[in-house]
């Protein structure tokens, strides 16, 4: 237990001068109103000490005061878990990517279960499921005392990579603990996880409410705009695009699929470095982002008008060769610079000097320019180029030549296109030349069979200038109709986007992906090749991360390299939720002295006998049992029906009893309240001078507190009217067939009752008579026989307790809002309804005036004997 | 407690005592002289004697056949507006409304109760009732709702001092007097607490008519100082009523009051 305001606690020291105060202080003398006062003038006083407060009154101020210092100290206490069984404790923790969700909960949970454990002496064994490390193993430790093992488990934190259920499976085969505690981390599933269940013997087990979140790799849809999949979303978080620098650029809701899509401008979009779920980060709610599934911007100029013609066009096969994800804008040099894009494709376009300087800018800032060769630059090639070119074309295989058209040769393995096929069918038959005298070897990045350099690529800055020496449409050569083409744009967008180009490159890993969704140093070595990233698995020898080298890098994430995942089977889990809520005495205590205060005021009150305690009591004791119901019902009259399990039945009561109640306000003196819904044997039926209980077919048998409050009720002067919707087929009246099984049901329902003998009613019976004189007893229904008590049974004023019906008057009475009749009468329309209301009337006046109405139709028999 | 309700109670106290009510039907000898020869159901009209007509007297109540032989006008004068049979008083101090606990009657509620009772049983005897001070002296059956009001909201009626007084109170008062024909009686009526003196401890004693509180730090101290004192005072009322002739009767509230009704009948009876 502690104390949230242990200052609170200084007061305790004014105890023993309220202890002295009170003695001190007499207490008040009683006062007497005497008539005969006269009488004791004069008589002689005897002096006695002043009385003290008596102890038990002390002892209780003191207590009130002790319980209100104490409550505002506000204590709290938290309940210390107990844990199952005797002997050393097995303490399995799930520590796999998928715990990092719910890390803290579970850490949680074990610390209180090592406090639990110190709190028993008990001796801990741990093991965590994750493998620690690359060519590690899960392995039990200990078992510890509690403290060192706190210790140990301080240091455990979740891996990035999967849960090693197998490992742990064959760590737990050398266990000789019984009480084996496991706390999961929600995911399981698949023969692994039965096995390990199998070897764990599970005494009892945690697991978080939710699985964790798993976002899929992004990837570009076909309009080039990245999409994202979550696999796991189970608290529906929504997706945040997060830069490099940590600042969250965008913010995205799934759809219900879980898919979302990016639709920003290329810059923006590009600014994103990672995709988090919002939530607590995890590994597995994080995916990086890396140039393959970044969207390029490619711009393309070229120098002859007509270069988007059909067929002819110098940026027509340019245009659709180029990769399906890039976004292409076009215009002059200075419009498509400004579009920031990262690379350039100019087909034969001669530059300005000026243009060259903004181009030089261009791919000292990373950018990629290509220049195709072509008529309007092969006579005055401009400086602007990898390596100086000459004037004029070659041409190969034409009418006035010797040679024949020349074919690619493989290229060379320090190109970018290094692992491309030279395709055979490729042949260049017109080309510019670069100047042999000044060529730097470094710069071709392909030649044809005879040593031609073909494409020549010079890195400045960051970025490359790149020269292909034929033309960008087929003029030239067939490369463009060749399946190669593309190929060698494709290295060449990868480039401008600093990707990888060679898939077969084992990249290095370059930062390392924690559990928690954090880019750090790697702590192992590993390497990846772009081709092998489809069907690479995340284990502690390739964690996911970023891997590469120099500018190109690809990125592993968690989603499609880790098995999705599904929920545990542990039925009998414990969820893992907040810990226990301490416990606030505070407010107890200082009820607790309010309490007491109270109880000293009343005894000081009752000392002086301004306060009579028993009197109190009973008063007390009268007014706790009694509802706000009842005390409505006990201040203005109102009928009741009982609810029965069809709400539309309901309605009609309440509907039927209201119009009546109404119409009885209206046509005597006697004023209704509105009628009360009555749960008999809960509610307090003893104010309601009539209820209506509409009996369906489908009424369950009442249980027996409602059999009593119901006897008791019709035994002491109420009025139970038993109504049915109807009755079975082929009974008396136009209600027959309406309520199949009506009178099953009413021998059913009344089987617990004490009822009286029944007989039909007499059109002559006082309720026909007793404000308006109606020829039968019609509700919605008529024909059906009213039953009543017998004479014998009638009580002392002569009122039946129980009435018996299938005409379902409240059917007939039932208005709705409007006033408008909700049912209509079968089969005597609004002539039968109006008999009925005034039924209704005769009821109520029967069941609160008694028969007395009887005596006009014992007038005959008494004028009768006075022998008139 | 209301005058009807009391009216409602004392009549109930009257009816419940059925032999009571018998021998009061003999109750006719105890009147004073010349107060008698009223029959039951007769009353209310008997002539008593003539007198010179004054203005202001109703003309219906003229004796036309008399006055015709003479000048004068006769007018008839009845008997039993001039003369009261019983007179009972209320001696109504503030003392009166207090009771020691909230289960027993107030002196005056018992006193008007015993009051009006005995009112009852003498009406029903035929006898005329006045109250004294308060209202004439009545009879029949309407009598008794008039002195109930009277009890109630006070009156003003010149009452005959020779007719025969039944005090109701608690004579607390130093050096009681009755000045009243002998015959009577006087009923002191006392709270128990008021005869015990159950007190005890620390306690302010208040009066009911702006007398200084006394404070006792122990009241048992009291109780036997206080039984002297308030024994003399009992006494003192019987030696008082004694002097006057009257009967002198005693009822505490805690007693039944058909008791106390018993006694005074039989008082009356033995007078």
């Amino acid at each position: 237990m502690i104390f949230a305001a242990p200052l609170a606690l200084l007061a305790l020291a004014l105890l023993p001068m309220l202890y002295f105060i009170l003695r001190l202080t007499p207490p008040e003398p009683q006062r007497q109103r005497f008539p005969p006062i006269a009488l004791l003038q004069d008589l002689p006083e005897t002096q006695h000490p002043p009385r003290h407060i008596p102890p038990w009154l002390l002892l209780l101020r003191l207590g009130a005061l002790a319980c209100l210092i104490l409550g505002l100290a506000a204590p709290t206490l938290r309940p210390p878990p107990a844990l199952p069984g005797t002997g050393p404790v097995l303490l399995v923790l799930d520590n796999g990517w998928a715990s990092a969700a719910a890390w803290p909960q579970m850490l949680q949970t074990a610390k209180n279960i090592l406090t639990a454990a110190r709190t028993q002496n008990r001796a801990i064994a741990i093991l965590t499921t994750a493998i620690p490390a690359a060519g590690d193993v899960p392995e039990l430790q200990g078992p510890f005392d509690a403290a060192t093992a706190l210790q140990i488990l301080s240091a455990i934190q979740p891996e990035p990579w999967p849960a090693d259920r197998k490992a742990a499976a064959a760590a737990l085969r050398g266990a000789d603990e019984t009480t084996r505690l496991y706390i999961s981390d929600g995911t399981g599933g698949g023969p692994a996880f039965q096995t390990f269940l199998t070897a764990l013997h599970l005494t009892s087990a945690f697991k978080p409410a939710t699985l964790p979140p798993l976002l899929a790799p992004p990837a570009l849809n076909a309009s080039g705009n990245l999409t994202l999949h979550a696999i796991s979303n189970p608290l529906n978080a929504a997706l945040l695009g997060e830069s490099a620098g940590g600042d969250i650029i965008t913010r995205m809701a799934f759809d219900p699929s879980g898919n979302a899509t990016l639709d920003l401008p290329l810059p923006i979009a590009n600014k994103i470095a990672k995709f988090v779920l919002d939530g607590p980060p995890t590994a597995g709610g994080t995916v990086i982002v890396d140039s393959s599934t970044r969207a390029s911007l490619a711009a393309l100029d070229s120098g002859s008008a007509n270069a988007d013609s059909p067929f002819l066009g110098t940026l027509y096969f340019l245009r659709r060769a180029l990769p399906q994800t890039t976004k292409i804008i076009t215009g002059s040099f200075e419009q498509i610079l400004a579009g920031k894009p990262a690379t350039i494709f100019l087909a034969d376009s001669p530059l300005s000097p000026a243009q060259q300087a903004l181009a030089k800018n261009f791919i000292a800032g990373g950018g990629i320019l290509v220049r195709f060769a072509g008529p309007l630059t092969s006579e005055t090639p401009d400086a602007f180029s990898a390596d100086t070119l000459l004037s004029g074309e070659r041409h190969l295989g034409g009418a006035l030549s010797w040679t024949t058209p020349e074919q690619l040769a493989p290229f060379p393995a320090t190109s970018p296109f290094a692992g491309l096929a030279a395709d055979p069918k490729v042949i260049i038959s017109q080309q510019i030349l670069a100047d042999p005298t000044t060529l730097d070897p470094a710069t071709i990045w392909a030649t044809l069979h005879d040593g031609t350099p073909l494409i020549l690529g010079k890195p400045m800055g960051h970025g490359y200038l790149v020269n292909i020496l034929t033309s960008a449409n087929a003029d030239w050569s067939n490369l463009p109709l060749s399946g190669l083409y593309p190929a060698i744009l494709a290295r060449l967008s990868s480039l401008g986007q600093g990707s990888p180009v060679n898939p077969n490159l084992a990249l290095p890993l370059q930062s390392e992906l924690d559990a928690y969704g954090t880019l750090s140093p790697p702590g192992v070595t590993a390497s990846l090749t772009p081709a092998r990233r489809g069907s690479a698995a995340i284990s502690p020898t390739l964690p996911p991360g970023l891997y590469g080298n120099g500018p190109g890098f690809i990125a592993l994430n968690l989603g499609f390299h880790v098995q999705p995942p599904v929920p545990a089977n542990l039925p009998n889990a414990t969820p893992l939720g907040a810990p226990a809520p301490p416990r606030n005495l505070g407010p107890l205590l200082v009820a607790l002295s309010l309490a007491l205060l109270l109880l000293d005021l009343a005894f000081s009150l009752a000392s002086r006998r301004v306060l009579r305690l028993r009197r109190l009591g009973l008063v007390t004791a009268l007014a706790l049992p009694f509802t706000a119901h009842a005390q409505s019902a006990a201040l203005q009259t109102e009928l009741g029906y009982i609810v029965t399990n069809n709400p539309a039945t309901d309605q009609i009561s309440a509907d039927g009893l209201g119009y009546l109640s109404a119409n009885v306000s209206a046509h005597s003196s006697i004023q209704l309240g509105a009628p009360v819904a009555l749960n008999p044997g809960k509610d307090d039926l003893s104010f309601y001078p009539l209820i209506y209980w509409p009996l369906l077919p489908s009424a369950p048998v009442p249980s027996p507190a409602a059999c009593d409050a119901l006897n008791t009720y019709m035994k002491y002067g109420g009025l139970l009217v038993i109504d049915m919707p109807g009755s079975d087929p082929g009974a008396a009246g136009s209600g027959a067939g309406f309520a199949p099984g009506a009178s099953a049901a009413f021998t059913r329902a009344t089987a617990c009752l004490n009822l009286p003998p029944l007989e039909a009613i007499s059109p002559d019976n006082v309720l026909a008579r007793s404000f308006y004189i109606i020829p039968d007893y019609s509700g919605r229904f008529t024909g059906a026989p009213v039953l009543i008590a017998t004479p014998p049974a009638l009580d002392a004023d002569g009122v039946t307790p129980i009435i018996v019906s299938q005409n379902d008057w409240a059917g007939a009475w039932a208005r709705d809002a409007s006033g408008e009749p909700e049912q209509t009468p079968l089969p005597g329309a609004e002539d039968q309804r109006v008999v009925a209301d005034r039924f209704g009337i005769n009821l109520v006046i029967y069941a609160l005036t008694g028969s007395y109405k009887s005596s006009p139709n014992a007038a005959p028999a008494l004028l009768d004997k006075l022998g008139q | 407690m209301t005058a009807a309700r009391t009216l409602v109670q004392a009549e109930a106290l009257a009816s419940g005592l059925p032999k009571l009510i018998l021998a009061a039907e003999r109750l006719a000898f105890i009147a004073a002289p010349g107060l008698h020869g009223r029959r039951r159901g007769g009353g209310g009209d008997s002539f008593w004697q003539f007198r010179d007509w004054q203005n202001g007297d109703d003309a219906k109540r003229i004796d036309w056949r008399r006055s015709a032989q003479g000048d004068r006008l006769y007018f008839r004068e009845r008997e039993w507006e001039a003369q009261a049979a019983i007179a009972l008083a209320l001696d109504d101090t503030p003392g009166l409304n207090f009771s020691s606990h909230k289960s027993l009657p107030t002196k005056r509620d018992r006193a008007i109760l015993l009051l009006l009772a005995l009112a009852a049983i003498l009406l029903r005897a035929g006898e005329r009732v006045a109250l004294a001070g308060a209202t004439p002296a009545l009879t029949g059956s309407l009598a008794l709702p008039l002195l109930a009001e009277a009890l109630a909201t006070g009156g003003r009626a010149h009452t005959d001092t020779r007719s025969r007084r039944i005090s109701f109170g608690d004579f607390l008062r130093p050096n009681p007097v009755f000045a009243a024909p002998p015959g009577g009686a006087v009923l002191q009526i006392l709270d128990p607490a008021e005869c015990d003196f159950p007190f005890q401890g620390r306690i302010v004693f208040e009066g009911l008519s702006d007398e200084p509180p006394l404070e006792t730090t122990n009241a048992e101290d009291w109780r036997a100082a206080y039984h002297a004192r308030i024994n003399a005072q009992r006494q003192a009322v019987v030696q008082a009523s004694l002097a006057s002739g009257q009967t002198a009767l005693f009822h505490r509230t805690d007693m039944p009051p058909a008791r106390a009704l018993s006694a005074l009948y039989l008082a009356l009876r033995r007078a």
